[in-house]
């Protein structure tokens, strides 16, 4: 610079080339995936939703049995399920997703890629492995969408009472039956100074499992199993008001809850219930090993919601989420041998033994190590404790509810319980957003 | 930039220099352009790419999933206009947005006052101030939801300590009060980076004037009013427009903490963007809420740097 004043010295152009070649050469080698880590040989890349303990570990060893039998070696990705509907979505429709996705059943969920064509539709593959034979008649409804096998359901997930009978005992009161003497109790308990009823619904999803015990219970396991798969029936019929009533009226006026249950997040009703501050706790079978861990010693029982007018008394069930195959996956066959192999009696131990899940299979489980919860829970999820035609019946958030319907339900019973909606509005609302899901 | 660099350049001295000259500036754009070009080029594929792509996606049914998107024209905006929690959640927006700057505006500003003078202890307080702004999102919003916990929190807990039992509440799941509840965690949240801010800008307060006013008899209010607040007008745009920005963005503290419940009355545009688009397979109407809401955050952010400049002239 001849102006007699001195510029900072910058970097000169041929620098600047050398620095935009070395980071093309960076990006380019990152580009042909210089740098992953991974085992050799074929790899199938499952990505699945089970993010916690025990059912975390199970699964590493069920996916290693496979890959032992001579299966590919697997490439696996874990992601809660919020995080799965919306990064597993575009993953499948960019084609260089996972082969293998465990994704939540039901039209709003499996339904939208099934329908923009990005699973596989397995009816071969069931042929092929027999699976139809093998999966109970709930759990392929489930994964079934427009007459096609989608999905291959892998847990029996059963909506739940659970009761400390120790506490309950300790607190001089008797397990309720009926729901006039479950009011009872939650006055009776409320005075002892114990929470009856451990549920909150500030997160979306308790008050479907609280609606779901007791439309079932009103209605019958068979006819929410039409409406919620079929469409036959409607959400606003004097059942269904009535099963809003009790719940969402009645049983918070007899201080079956806490006073804020809308505050309440799921996991913390449940920590109040592993404290020993509840005495009951509305969840599912998902749930039994947290609470034998958090409530070991204690006596510990499961039931459906009590009996309403001398009424039959339906554990709601259903299979959160089922396996599919990528219809992009270049290792279709291959997924279809991995999917089989989950039901394979090795493997169906290890879910159940370690996972506490249980499979929609049928299996003889004697020899295996349960505990007394868990051999509770299996006979809930398999036959409802007696006849599975009557004793079973289907999950309210499942089959054609679309997330418009989701979202009626929780704004809805939210609003019920603050005492701004009505139970025939909030029945008449639910039937509109069905309608308009359908 | 080029522009900026000529005018900066003096007259050349004599005629032998001029091929040189000719050749220089003719570089030194090539290069400024070259400098620039890897900012523009990360501008346009995570800024400009993803806004054009949300003005097609607005016009268009898609639900997220479907290899082909429908183009269906300014329907999905036509619906926005007649649908009421489009205009509820609007209507939180603006409360959170005006609510939510004046307080965080105010607490930054008295925090910065308060460790002015440079107390003892200064270094920790400005950590202590600081440090909500560097936690995640989603520890703040778990810890609040534990203060506010109507099962264990502290705040009810600390109610009742106190003889103000009467007072303690559901405060995420009452309706009438869960979208204040949020706001003040957010604002405890945000009020760091402000308080920096003004931390900075009070270092420039001319102190001569704050004599010369003290000198005239200008109370403390006065020379605040007077005095302070004036000297502080580029910061207190900057945080305004950094305020209200962060406002109409706000999703990530209420959809931590009530995922804007109860009954609808926490949710927000980018809330009611994420359910529309994520949870319920609605993308083109969720892009078409999200378009609304830049537009408002540019809109508002504009107004208040014009009005400002305004007054400084």
């Amino acid at each position: 610079m001849n102006n007699g004043r001195r510029t900072a010295p910058g970097p000169s152009r041929r620098d600047f080339l050398r620095l935009s070649g070395a980071a093309g050469a960076a990006l380019g080698l990152s580009a042909c995936g210089f740098g992953r880590t991974g085992g050799g040989g074929t790899a199938l890349k499952v990505w699945d939703q089970f993010t916690t303990s025990p059912q975390n570990e199970a699964v590493r060893k069920v996916y290693d049995l496979y890959r032992r039998s001579g299966g590919f070696t697997i490439d696996r990705t874990t992601q809660p399920g919020d995080q799965m509907a919306t990064v597993g979505k575009t993953a499948l429709a960019s084609g260089t997703g996972p082969d293998v996705i465990y994704y939540e059943v039901g039209k709003g969920n499996a339904g939208v890629l099934a329908e923009a064509g990005l699973l596989r539709p397995l009816d071969d593959l069931a042929a092929k492995y027999g699976w139809l034979k093998k999966i109970t008649p709930f759990a392929a409804r489930e994964a079934r969408l427009d007459g096609k096998l989608y999905g291959l359901p892998n847990e029996t997930e059963t909506t739940v009472l659970f009761y400390n009978k120790t506490l309950i005992d300790k607190a001089g009161l008797t397990v309720p039956k009926t729901f006039d003497e479950l009011l009872d109790f939650c006055a009776r308990a409320k005075a002892k100074k114990y929470v009856p009823i451990a549920y909150g619904q500030a997160d979306v999803y308790p008050c479907w499992w609280a609606f779901s015990l007791m439309a079932n219970n009103i209605v019958g396991g068979r006819a929410m199993g039409d409406l919620i798969f079929d469409g036959r029936g409607s959400w606003n019929t004097p059942q269904m008001r009535q099963a809003i009533q009790l719940f969402f009226v009645d049983l918070v006026k007899a201080g079956g809850f806490i006073d804020d249950l809308n505050s309440l997040h799921g996991p913390d009703a449940q920590s109040m219930f592993l404290a020993g501050k509840a005495l009951m706790n509305i969840n599912g079978t998902w749930a039994v090993g947290a609470v034998e861990k958090g409530l070991k010693g204690q006596e510990v029982g499961i039931m459906p919601m009590p009996s309403i007018d001398g009424g039959d008394r339906v554990y709601p069930a259903g299979t959160g989420s089922a396996y599919y195959i990528s219809a992009r996956s270049k290792h279709a066959d291959e997924a279809g041998r991995f999917l089989d192999s989950l039901y394979q009696p090795e493997a169906l131990r290890v879910w159940v033994e370690q996972g506490k899940i249980f499979p929609p299979v049928p299996f003889d489980p004697s020899g295996w190590t349960l505990s007394s919860l868990q051999k509770q829970a299996l006979t809930a999820a398999q036959n409802g404790g007696g006849d599975a035609t009557r004793d079973l019946g289907y999950s309210v958030n499942h089959g054609k509810a679309a997330p418009g319907f989701l979202n009626a339900m929780t704004s809805g019973f939210q609003a019920v319980v603050q005492g701004r909606k009505t139970p025939a509005r909030q029945a008449d609302d639910l039937q509109k957003a069905w309608e308009k899901g359908l | 930039m080029a522009t900026t660099m000529t005018r900066a350049r003096p007259p050349l001295a004599g005629r032998s220099a001029a091929p040189a000259a000719r050749r220089r500036p003719g570089d030194r754009r090539v290069s400024g352009y070259l400098f620039v070009l890897p900012a523009l080029a990360v501008y346009a594929v995570f800024i400009l790419y993803p806004l054009v792509q949300s003005v097609y996606l607005s016009l268009t049914d898609w639900d997220g999933a479907r290899p082909h998107k429908r183009f269906i024209g300014l329907g999905n905006f036509d619906r926005l206009v007649h649908d009421s929690l489009f205009w509820r959640a609007l209507g939180h927006n603006l409360i959170w947005v005006v609510l939510g700057t004046a307080a965080a505006m105010a607490v930054s500003l008295l925090l910065a006052m308060l460790v002015w003078s440079r107390p003892r202890g200064f270094t920790l307080f400005r950590t202590v101030y600081f440090m909500p702004q560097i936690l995640p999102a989603i520890i703040v919003g778990i810890v609040w939801s534990w203060i506010y916990s109507p099962a264990f929190g502290i705040l009810d807990r600390g109610l009742s300590a106190v003889g103000l039992g009467s007072w303690s509440h559901g405060w995420l799941g009452d309706p009438d009060f869960a979208l204040y509840a949020v706001l003040v965690a957010s604002v405890w949240a945000t009020v760091g980076l402000a308080f920096v801010i003004f931390t900075a800008a009070l270092h420039n307060v001319d102190q001569d004037l704050l004599d010369a006013a003290r000198v005239d008899g200008a109370g403390a209010w006065q020379r605040f009013r007077h005095v302070v607040v004036p000297q502080l007008s580029s910061a207190v745009t900057l945080v305004t427009v950094l305020l209200l920005v962060h406002g109409f963005q706000a999703f990530d503290h209420v959809w931590i903490m009530t995922k804007g419940g109860p009954d609808n009355s926490t949710q927000l545009l980018a809330t009611y963007t994420y359910q529309k688009a994520f949870m319920e397979n609605e993308v083109g109407y969720g892009a078409a809420i999200s378009l609304v809401l830049t537009v408002l955050s540019l809109v508002v952010s504009l107004a208040v740097v014009r009005l400002r400049e305004r007054g400084e002239r």
